[in-house]
């Protein structure tokens, strides 16, 4: 973005450098060629004074001029009309010569066209011209037209003989017929005087510079003087090609042109008959513009760099350090900090910027919270829904004697696809199984319901196991769209017989741990997974349980679990675990309890991946392990449950002092609960309410569980409000201490009203204190 | 203290349950002004059982008592039905008799002090 901002930045000063620099040419430009056009003005301005001054003087000399020749050829025409025989008189011919200071006089025979006298006696007798006017040969028109403007004073008729190079000038006029005079003169003199008279002041004109000058020229287009000599004379058409004279804005501005071959300004001004051209090689105007351009240039450049660096130094301050602390504050945002603030105040602007971005990142988080919050709530919502439909109090039926069952699953995400049952399907006959839902979350926990409600149902209907199994997969596979599946391990207990009939459906092989012996993967086969496709045959397999026996079904959440390394818990690590010596006698609740923590100490901090889910029983046959007491509901029984209970707590490994403190607070407990059933459950229609006490000592953890059965009036002693104990004696009530002796005595206290029996769960831990 | 263990308990239970509570009233010398200190030495489970028996000793050893103390050393345990006869002793003797439990074990003062009746008697 920085570089963005530079690349433009720089592009616009090179353009403005530019255009500035395009600006400066044309003005040096006009500025040389107004130098040009001021100086040309000047010099033409000088040479005009001049040349005014020495017109005039100019023309006074060849007035004077003029006069003296038209002077000379009258006096000769008066001699000759005078005197006849002039031309017989060779020495007053020659004197009259000397006297006028002319070159030759002649005399000539105008019919004959002869030279009949002359001063210059080989001339007699030679041929003469006569037509006049002769031709014009000098090279200086100027002077010919002068010479020519003579006549206009005189009947004179001249010529300038081309041979002798000679002015003539005849005189025709004469009393005598056919004669004329002619006089010649030194037309080279006569010239050199002429030229003298006109030129003198117009040739000290100075040359301007190294190529440029003046050239003055007449009006009919011959240079007539020049800087350059050697073109004086020429004609002006030549020199200044593409000029014309009488077009050109004379005086006004300078013109480009070609003089003489080489590219030239020049002006065109005129004066006192003449044209005068101030000119100047282009080169020379121009001599200066490369200098100026260069330095000018160059301080451009320095201008506009230093203009440069300023500007992006000031636009870095000012905006793109302001913008790249808010762009750091917005990368943190963008990677989910959202308890970043922007806090760039170094400008209004910025200020007013963070303001928003803090104000909008506030509004998302208010709003992901309530998001997470209401998504949160959800999910938790569906695991209840979905964990209250498993069985979770454990032993579910706590006056069974012949069998314990516990089970417990730990979803890996909120909602999870494993799940597990139990319930008694008649008489002896129990049923237990365990299942996974192919997926997780909570497409699987729906199907998951939809799974354990058909199981229940299915294996209710008293169909055989088989069978069960089979009308199990067709309902899973019917509208089963998602192509989820299901494994289970379905099975039932005969807990009279022993009897364990099972089936599994692609689920993992269970442990089975023979009275005395190790525990070991079960030898059992496996069948398709249910909902993959119907119409499939199950078959059921048969163990006789001997009292003693345990079995352990599980997910593979168990063996899957991974730890840090990646490295899985795995069968082996189940089995190990099973079957430390510690172990031996664990009962169901233990197992799960150690296997569960055992799972915990492996993945440390790594999540589950998968549900972890198990199923663990024992069966007892006619050898419980739980003491069981049943008295009717009558004060006088108390002692008899005490004992009953001493009995148990006394095979508890405490040391003695332990062992009293628990013994005092279970004893107080169990006194208050049993007067509690008595008074409330007991005060009942019925004749007979019997009380069941069950107790039995957990080994994982080690705790006491004491379970209080009665069949009188539903009573939840666990929602009796506490007594306030802070009350001073005259205030207290006698009574209402009980239930909060209980609570506060022991570990756990549950209740729940089942099959038309109070169930109250006492746990108290046994630890030595 | 009780003699609880694990190889005699089941003994001591048993004479226990045979006999509820053992209740030994001692009366102290008369101070002068009438009234006398009594003692009431518990032995046994003051539970819901017992509680009738143990609260009409009370009532008996009220007469001209200024100080009523209970002495705990054979008590197993104490359940609210003892506490109830322990509080009414203290609302019928009223503020200016001091009721007293000596020798109470740890569970017992621990009930004590969880039912708040460490601030109505004197517990040592």
């Amino acid at each position: 973005m920085r570089s963005a901002i530079r690349k433009k930045l720089l592009l616009v000063v090179i353009v403005s450098a530019f255009i500035m620099s395009c600006i400066s040419l044309d003005i040096v430009d006009r500025n040389c060629r107004q130098h040009v056009s001021k100086l040309f003005h000047e010099v033409s301005r000088d040479t005009a004074q001049a040349l005014e001054t020495s017109n005039k003087r100019t023309y006074d000399l060849r007035s004077n001029m003029m006069q003296s020749v038209l002077t000379s050829l009258s006096t000769v025409a008066e001699v000759a009309n005078h005197f006849p025989d002039l031309s017989k008189d060779y020495t007053a011919l020659n004197s009259l010569r000397n006297s006028l200071g002319t070159v030759r006089i002649d005399i000539i025979d105008t019919a004959k066209k002869r030279i009949i006298a002359s001063t210059d006696v080989s001339l007699k007798g030679r041929p003469a011209q006569v037509d006049f006017p002769a031709p014009i040969f000098d090279n200086n028109p100027d002077f010919n037209s002068f010479v020519a403007s003579m006549g206009s004073y005189h009947p004179v008729d001249y010529v300038i003989d081309r041979h002798n190079r000679e002015l003539l000038l005849f005189y025709n006029n004469l009393k005598a017929p056919h004669q004329a005079i002619r006089l010649a003169f030194n037309a080279a003199g006569f010239k050199r005087t002429y030229e003298v008279a006109t030129y003198e002041l117009v040739t000290s004109t100075l040359p301007m510079g190294e190529t440029g000058g003046l050239d003055v020229v007449s009006q009919n287009g011959i240079i007539v003087n020049s800087v350059n000599r050697e073109l004086i004379g020429s004609p002006f058409a030549d020199i200044y090609r593409g000029l014309k004279l009488e077009s050109s804005p004379a005086g006004q501005g300078i013109i480009a042109v070609k003089r003489n071959g080489l590219e030239a300004y020049c002006s065109i001004y005129f004066s006192c008959g003449y044209y005068l051209i101030p000119f100047m090689s282009t080169t020379e105007v121009y001599a200066t513009r490369q200098t100026v351009l260069v330095v000018m240039l160059a301080c451009y450049l320095i201008l506009f760099a230093a203009v440069f660096v300023s500007t992006s130094h000031i636009v870095k301050q000012v905006m793109l350090d302001g913008l790249d602390r808010i762009n750091v504050s917005l990368a943190r945002i963008e990677a989910g900090n959202l308890e970043e603030k922007v806090s760039e105040n170094s400008y209004p602007e910025f200020s007013v910027l963070s303001q928003g971005i803090n104000s909008t990142v506030e509004a998302l988080k208010q709003l992901m919270e309530s998001q997470s919050l209401y998504d949160a709530e959800q999910l938790a919502l569906a695991r209840t829904i979905q964990l209250s439909c498993l069985p979770k109090y454990f032993p579910t039926y706590p006056e069974l004697e012949q069998m314990d069952l516990c089970a417990g699953t730990s979803p890996a995400q909120e909602v999870g696809g494993d799940f597990y049952d139990y319930f008694r399907i008649h008489g002896d006959l129990y049923c237990m199984l365990i299942a996974d839902v192919s997926e997780h979350g909570i497409p699987a926990a729906l199907l998951m319901m939809t799974a354990k409600t058909t199981i229940h149902d299915a294996v209710l209907s008293g169909d055989t196991l088989e069978h069960c199994v089979e009308s199990i997969n067709i309902s899973l596979c019917e509208n089963n769209s998602t192509c989820m599946f299901v494994t289970a391990f379905v099975a039932t207990l005969n807990v009279s017989t022993g009897e364990f009939r099972f089936v599994n459906a692609g689920h993992c092989r269970p442990l089975l741990r023979r009275n005395d012996g190790l525990w070991e993967e079960a030898k059992v086969g496996s069948g398709m997974i249910l909902g993959g496709l119907d119409n499939l045959s199950y078959n059921a397999e048969s163990w006789f349980l001997n009292p003693g026996d345990k079995i352990f079904l599980y997910t593979d959440g168990v063996t899957e679990a991974l730890n840090k390394k990646g490295e899985m818990f795995g069968t082996g690590s189940l089995k190990i675990v099973l079957n430390r010596p510690a172990c031996d006698n664990y009962d169901p609740a233990s197992l799960i309890n150690l296997v569960h923590d055992e799972l915990d100490k492996f993945s440390a901090d790594t999540a589950w991946e998968d549900d972890v889910t198990m199923v663990a029983l024992e069966y007892h046959g006619n050898h419980p392990r739980a003491k069981f007491l049943r008295v009717p509901a009558q004060a006088n029984r108390l002692d008899e449950i005490l004992h009953f209970i001493d009995a148990l707590l006394n095979e508890a490994k405490l040391d003695n002092y332990s062992m009293n403190k628990i013994k005092s607070a279970v004893y107080t407990a169990v006194d208050d609960i049993f007067t509690n059933i008595v008074s409330y459950a007991a005060d009942s229609e019925h004749e007979a309410v019997e009380v069941t006490v069950r107790a039995e000592i957990q080994d994982y953890p080690y705790q006491l569980v004491l379970h209080f059965i009665d069949n009188g009036h539903p009573y939840d002693p666990t929602a009796v409000a506490p007594p306030d104990v802070e009350k001073s004696y005259e205030e207290r009530a006698c009574g209402g201490l009980g239930i909060y002796l209980v609570k506060k005595l022991t570990d756990q206290m549950t209740y729940r009203y089942t099959e038309g029996r109070n169930i109250l769960r006492l746990v108290k831990k046994l630890e030595n204190i | 203290m009780s003699e609880f263990s694990t190889s005699s308990g089941e003994q001591i239970f048993m004479e226990s349950a045979a006999k509820l509570m053992e209740i030994i009233t001692n009366i102290g010398e008369n101070n002068g002004s009438g009234t006398h200190e009594v003692t009431l030495v518990l032995n046994g489970r003051f539970g819901n059982n017992s509680a009738s028996k143990v609260e009409s000793a009370v009532h008996d050893a009220m007469v001209g008592c200024h100080k009523l103390t209970f002495d705990f050393a054979g008590v197993d345990y104490i359940s609210s039905a003892g506490l109830r006869v322990l509080l009414m002793a203290k609302k019928s003797l009223g503020g200016e008799v001091e009721v007293a439990v000596i020798n109470a074990n740890d569970v017992v003062k621990e009930i004590f002090d969880i039912s708040g009746f460490s601030k109505i008697l004197q517990v040592s």
